[in-house]
């Protein structure tokens, strides 16, 4: 699996870096944060790097219909459309003109793949299912047009938590999707909790992952965005690439992240532990240190050498970007323990790191450590029991 | 059916150079005659009228004159003709006659290759129909033949599938017919938004295969619960083929397995997929 970087409000040099360390190996790209002539300034010089990475960009038409919606720089693209309602996609004319203008603009860009625009779903029933389908079959149509186009088209699906309660609903839209003639889907979780964790209520997490098996399984790329820890789920199912980024907000996706925030204070130092798979505050990293327990914590990238010699963990200078690169660095860390060729035996490895790191989180609390209640082990239970129950699903 | 049934002479009087030889298959609203006609061997199916089976039976001709697939059997040079004898109206055309086994009535288990020879045919008589948008939505061993002397499959009864389907859902608790070959998707779809696709039929094509391979159905079987075949169809997970056959290749038995998903989804979302797998198949 490929991990690639969400990108997001305030870039820097973080993609550059991690392209240039190889911790990631793509970009998605997102409008939202960068005006169109900054944005094909940058495609330009990150698709002509010597690492080869896989561009991508995330049209973000959903943020259109998102109520009161902060929608950054995305009105300055041609493609983009303000303000729109379900009503706006009840002709079949609006649905190919949205499609068509989307894709368009990014034929003309030197990306990897091509995504199509998409809307929220809220449920896989509902009339914004209908939608995100009509536009998806819309993208395949127009794309069979396109002579000459090599490279992939992606079809976007952003749907909420909530749609995957129900399994049968699951089983439905996995049924209609499956039928698209597509190179591959890029999926997005919308999340119910905008705060940022680990925790995936179990069952839907086994639809999540279910998802991304039966779409492998049929042949499609999968590409899994904001997915940060999880990935660790989606590669056991074989996806074929996962992206996270540097802030919460390009963690987890949550549809809040596009409604204006009234600012607030900067986040607390985080460091990404691959053998806890949690992102833990700098100061809980102290706390491991004072029960002599630092080296069972650390992710052991290349990025924890600035931690050597140091008295206290958070007594480093720890930048933006420093906390970029190594929490990418150890979600690839993490990814490169689980590499059997099946998915039984792909998720049996997943299933003992998270075993593993509930090991640890008991052995440190039995020494007193605590932690906040996000950076505790209360996801790996849902992990786990989601793992089980898809194991229990599928044969190979 | 000693006796020749009155409707077949008007029928051979009305066109020159057609001779109606014997039954092959006689039911009360459809009956099949081997015949000649103009010296050549055809199948004669005959109808008694209805809106409805004149309706299918324009679908099935219009089908078979579409496709031009080696494993979909095909039409006859006489078109659709109405006739009425005595009180009763009849239709009637000429279709291939292949002269063969019917599979419900061939030794089974088969031989690996042929299984797999029986697979791979099938499914490119599946992708046909399903370039025309069409499913057959009733394959099971007696639609179809194995052609004498030939490891060579030939589907038939295109377009009867929607009647089979309308009365085997009436016959809930019954396990009857084309009951046992029925699709979780035919079921659960009854009532649905979404039409059956493709993947309905290669269900029924995995329900076959596990037939010629193991010798049993893998939904209906003595070591299957017996309490009602939807039920099984919906939620029973067939046995693996090796505790019956425990020489089968495990990519063949994978194969087929797969096709007996009960997701659609988790079957094969392209039927060149399948065709490279079934190729793909190492046999002993």
């Amino acid at each position: 699996m490929k991990l690639y970087a969400q990108h997001g409000w305030g870039k820097g040099e973080k993609i550059d870096r991690g392209l240039a360390d190889r911790i990631v190996e793509g970009v998605i790209l997102s409008p939202h944060d960068e005006s169109p002539s900054d944005l094909r300034d940058y495609i330009k010089t990150v698709s002509r790097r010597r690492q080869r990475p896989d561009v991508l960009l995330d049209p973000q038409l959903y943020v259109s219909l998102i109520r009161d919606a902060n929608e950054g720089k995305l009105p300055q693209y041609g493609y983009y459309k303000q303000n729109l309602g379900l009503r706006d996609f009840a002709t079949l004319r609006n649905v190919q003109q949205f499609v068509r203008q989307c894709i368009d603009f990014q034929l003309q860009l030197e990306l990897t793949h091509i995504i199509s625009p998409t809307i929220c779903v809220d449920s896989f029933t509902d009339r914004s299912a209908q939608i995100a389908l009509s536009l998806a079959q819309e993208a395949v149509e127009y794309w069979e047009g396109i002579s000459g186009e090599r490279r992939p088209l992606l079809i976007s699906f952003v749907f909420s938590e909530i749609a995957l309660t129900h399994a049968e609903h699951v089983s439905e839209f996995l049924d209609t999707i499956s039928l698209l003639e597509a190179d591959g889907f890029y999926l997005v979780v919308d999340r119910n909790n905008p705060g940022y964790s680990q925790d995936f209520q179990s069952s839907r997490l086994t639809q999540m992952m279910r998802m991304v098996y039966s779409l492998k399984r049929s042949r499609f790329q999968v590409i899994c965005g904001y997915s940060d820890f999880l990935n660790l789920l989606y590669h056991a199912t074989n996806a074929d690439a996962g992206a996270t980024g540097w802030s919460q907000k390009l963690k987890r996706f949550n549809r809040g992240r596009f409604v204006p925030s009234a600012g607030g204070r900067r986040p607390r130092d985080r460091y990404a532990s691959s053998k806890l798979i949690n992102s833990i505050y700098l100061t809980e990293l102290d706390a491991c240190q004072d029960v002599d327990k630092l080296n069972a914590v650390k992710s052991e990238t290349r990025y924890d050498a600035c931690f050597d010699g140091q008295s206290y963990p958070s007594g480093i200078s720890w930048s933006s970007e420093d906390g970029a690169l190594h929490h990418w660095a150890s979600i690839s860390k993490l990814l490169e323990n689980v590499k059997s060729t099946t998915v039984r035996e792909r998720l049996h490895q997943a299933s003992q790191l998270v075993s593993q790191a509930q090991a640890l989180y008991n052995s440190l609390a039995r020494l007193g450590v605590r932690f906040e209640s996000p950076n505790g082990p209360g996801h790996l239970e849902n992990w786990s029991e989601a793992i089980s129950s898809l194991l229990n699903e599928i044969r190979s | 059916m000693g006796v020749r049934p009155p409707l077949l002479d008007p029928i051979e009087q009305a066109h020159a150079g057609l001779v109606i030889i014997g039954p092959i298959r006689a039911g009360g609203q459809k009956s099949v005659w081997r015949a000649t006609y103009n010296g050549n061997t055809y199948a004669l199916k005959i109808l008694k009228f209805t809106a409805e089976a004149a309706e299918r039976a324009k679908r099935e001709i219009n089908i078979m004159k579409s496709c031009a697939c080696p494993h979909i059997v095909r039409f006859g040079p006489l078109d659709l003709q109405e006739i009425k004898i005595g009180a009763e109206d009849y239709i009637y055309y000429l279709e291939e006659f292949i002269e063969g086994t019917p599979l419900d009535v061939v030794q089974k288990p088969i031989p690996f290759d042929l299984c797999r020879t029986l697979g791979l045919q099938i499914c490119e008589a599946v992708d046909h129909l399903w370039r025309l948008k069409t499913v057959h939505r009733d394959i099971k061993p007696g639609n179809i033949i194995q052609r004498a002397a030939q490891n060579d499959f030939v589907l038939l009864d295109i377009g009867l599938a929607l009647d089979l389907q309308g009365t085997t859902l009436t016959a809930v608790g019954n396990v009857v017919g084309t009951t046992l070959y029925l699709s979780p998707d035919q079921l659960k779809l009854v009532n649905a938004r979404r039409d059956l696709d493709f993947r309905s039929d290669l269900h029924a094509l995995g329900v076959v295969m596990y037939e010629c391979l193991t010798g049993n159905h893998p939904l209906w079987n003595p070591r299957t619960p017996q309490n009602n075949i939807f039920g099984n169809i919906l939620n029973f997970k067939p046995l693996p083929i090796r505790d019956f056959r425990p020489d089968t290749p495990p990519v063949l038995e994978e194969i087929v397995l797969r096709l007996l998903e009960k997701e659609a989804n988790l079957r094969f979302a392209r039927i060149n997929h399948l065709v490279e797998e079934l190729e793909g198949v190492v046999l002993p």
